[in-house]
């Protein structure tokens, strides 16, 4: 019975791991200074390639061309090349239109028969304009995104050391009007990028190259066979793993921001969110020999790893929780009380301090989103710490012997519950009459539940094989005009 | 920041620039550090109060 005790308690225990590492996470990312004293950065201009593959995106094209003609680098060592993977709206006409307005800048490389994903586009880019040998370094960037003025150069400084072989920008939600699920994304993106990507810059390896602004030098990327992969839905993050695996670092720099604009709807990001957990499926297959091995250098770490899992395996975590708790519920009702107390425990202090950490990191983003970050778990997930934080709030209640044992098995099934839950709110949104309830219900149901969601959705796809479609997400070009 | 900040804006180029904005990130990761190890003690703080209030 005891060896049944220990195995329960070990489930249960797995739900921490994620608010643990995120702390680990944060704590790392707060000594980030050490980390740029060590960097080398001076003023350095190669010829840099911008690569932008585009299908159909005459909605947002224009102003992202009109942006990178805006970027405070020098015009003779810039290029944009639009990629138009055969559109059948006005992207030709447009890239055109700025080709004229901006004369050896944009230029216009059309695919006659596309339809194979953003990757074949890049790469079709990539050989084309590989031949004549001009360019240094390449930016591969998406069709909607807002470079600000200094991006380019504040990533090109890195170059400054021999050993980058790639830098990687900040990427920000910059959807304006923004709406509940652009707040979400935009807390979201303050801990994966702002807070992870410092943290794994002090470790010493990058997990992924931000999909939507990747510069690479020359070097690098022939280094990796000239091209993207295409055999992953992650081709940003295999191309990060491969350019480290070569030898070479890659770094994130928080000050170069990049604005994009993220779906405005749960089908959208739930679509999106599939082709990334997808990819991570694949990627975590596919790099198998390098997790754990130090020969990897930082890549191979016991701090990338944990990073790396504690993401990739949450729906996991969660459901071991879960289960472990209901397992020890049935054998050992008290000693189920006491873990669950033990976890909640956990819970305070990490919510606390990731939550009050990401918010002064990036205090701007921080005052736009206050309430989707202290709202991130949930109602229901926060009355279940606030009774951790505090129980006497809750001693007034005195509920019967029943009822207690009700909440309990509520509480110990929500953990991966909640899961499900917000998986129903994707169908909800397709109910018109029920539409208007999705907002309120996943602040009630929490938006981490809902990530989870999306993670766990990914490993059924890819366990039953299914196709792997570039499904792409849809842009409105609504940026606001006043992000810089 | 007044000491960091030049008179005149010099050209993207210019190391001069480029190592006084290497000087101001280096600060605001600095300003990022000790608002963190403030948090941190903050927290630390509230626990011991709550464990002294109401017990472990």
């Amino acid at each position: 019975m005891i060896a049944v005790d220990i195995v329960l308690l070990a489930f249960v225990a797995a739900g921490a791991i994620p608010p643990v590492v995120g702390v680990y996470t944060f704590v790392l990312a707060s000594v980030h200074v050490l980390h740029l004293r060590r960097e080398t950065v001076a003023p350095v201009f190669p010829r840099v390639a911008i690569v932008v593959p585009a299908w159909n995106e005459a909605a947002v094209l224009g102003r992202t061309l009109d942006r990178l003609a805006a970027l405070e680098y020098p015009r003779e060592a810039l290029r944009v090349y639009v990629v138009d993977d055969a559109s059948t709206d006005a992207t030709p006409e447009l890239v055109r239109e700025k080709a004229a307005e901006h004369p050896g800048l944009i230029f216009h490389l059309r695919r006659e028969h596309g339809g194979q994903g953003k990757a074949h586009t890049i790469n079709h880019g990539l050989r084309s304009i590989g031949a004549d040998g001009w360019y240094e370094a390449i930016l591969i960037i998406d069709a909607d995104v807002i470079l600000t003025a200094q991006s380019l150069r504040r990533m090109t400084r890195h170059f400054a050391s021999e050993d980058v072989g790639a830098v990687t920008a900040y990427i920000k939600e910059g959807s304006r009007p923004e709406n509940y699920l652009n707040r979400f994304v935009a807390f979201e993106y303050v801990t994966a990028q702002a807070v992870a990507r410092r943290a794994q810059n002090v470790l010493g390896a990058q997990a992924c190259l931000a999909g939507g602004a990747q510069l690479l030098t020359r070097a690098s990327l022939e280094a990796v066979g000239a091209r993207i992969d295409t055999s992953t839905l992650a081709e940003d993050t295999a191309t990060t793993f491969k350019v480290q695996l070569a030898g070479r670092r890659v770094v994130f720099d928080p000050t170069a921001v990049v604005w994009a604009e993220e779906p405005r709807d749960i089908a959208g990001l739930w679509k999106q969110r599939l082709r990334w957990g997808r990819g991570n499926v694949q990627i975590t297959r596919a790099f198998g020999r390098v997790w754990l091995r130090r020969r990897n250098g930082a890549l191979g770490g016991i701090g990338f790893a944990a990073i790396w899992f504690s993401t990739t395996m949450m729906p996991v975590f969660m459901t071991l929780s879960s289960a472990g708790l209901l397992g020890l519920f049935a054998v050992d009702r008290s000693l189920s009380g006491h873990a669950f107390r033990l976890l909640l425990g956990v819970n305070v202090v990490t919510y606390l301090f990731i939550t009050l950490s990401a918010i002064s990191i990036d205090p701007v983003t921080g005052r736009r989103t206050w309430r989707e970050a202290i709202l991130f778990p949930g109602v229901v997930s926060l009355l279940f710490i606030a009774y951790a934080a505090y129980p006497p709030v809750f001693n007034h209640l005195k509920p019967s012997a029943a009822v207690v044992t009700a909440v309990a098995l509520f509480a110990y099934a929500w953990q991966a519950g909640c899961m499900l839950c917000a998986a129903l709110l994707g169908r909800l949104e397709t109910v018109p009459v029920a539409r208007v309830a999705v907002p309120p219900l996943l602040y009630v149901i929490g938006y981490g539940p809902l990530l989870a969601a999306m993670t766990a959705a990914a490993y059924v796809k890819e366990l039953r094989g299914a196709e792997m479609r570039w499904e792409k997400t849809q842009k409105s070009g609504k940026i606001g005009e006043a992000l810089r | 920041m007044s000491d960091l900040v030049p008179p005149d804006p010099l050209p993207v180029s210019s190391p001069q620039r480029a190592e006084l904005e290497r000087r101001a990130d280096e600060r605001q990761e600095r300003i990022r550090l000790l608002r963190q190890v403030a948090l941190s003690l903050v927290l630390a703080l509230a626990l011991a109060a709550r464990i002294v209030l109401v017990g472990g």
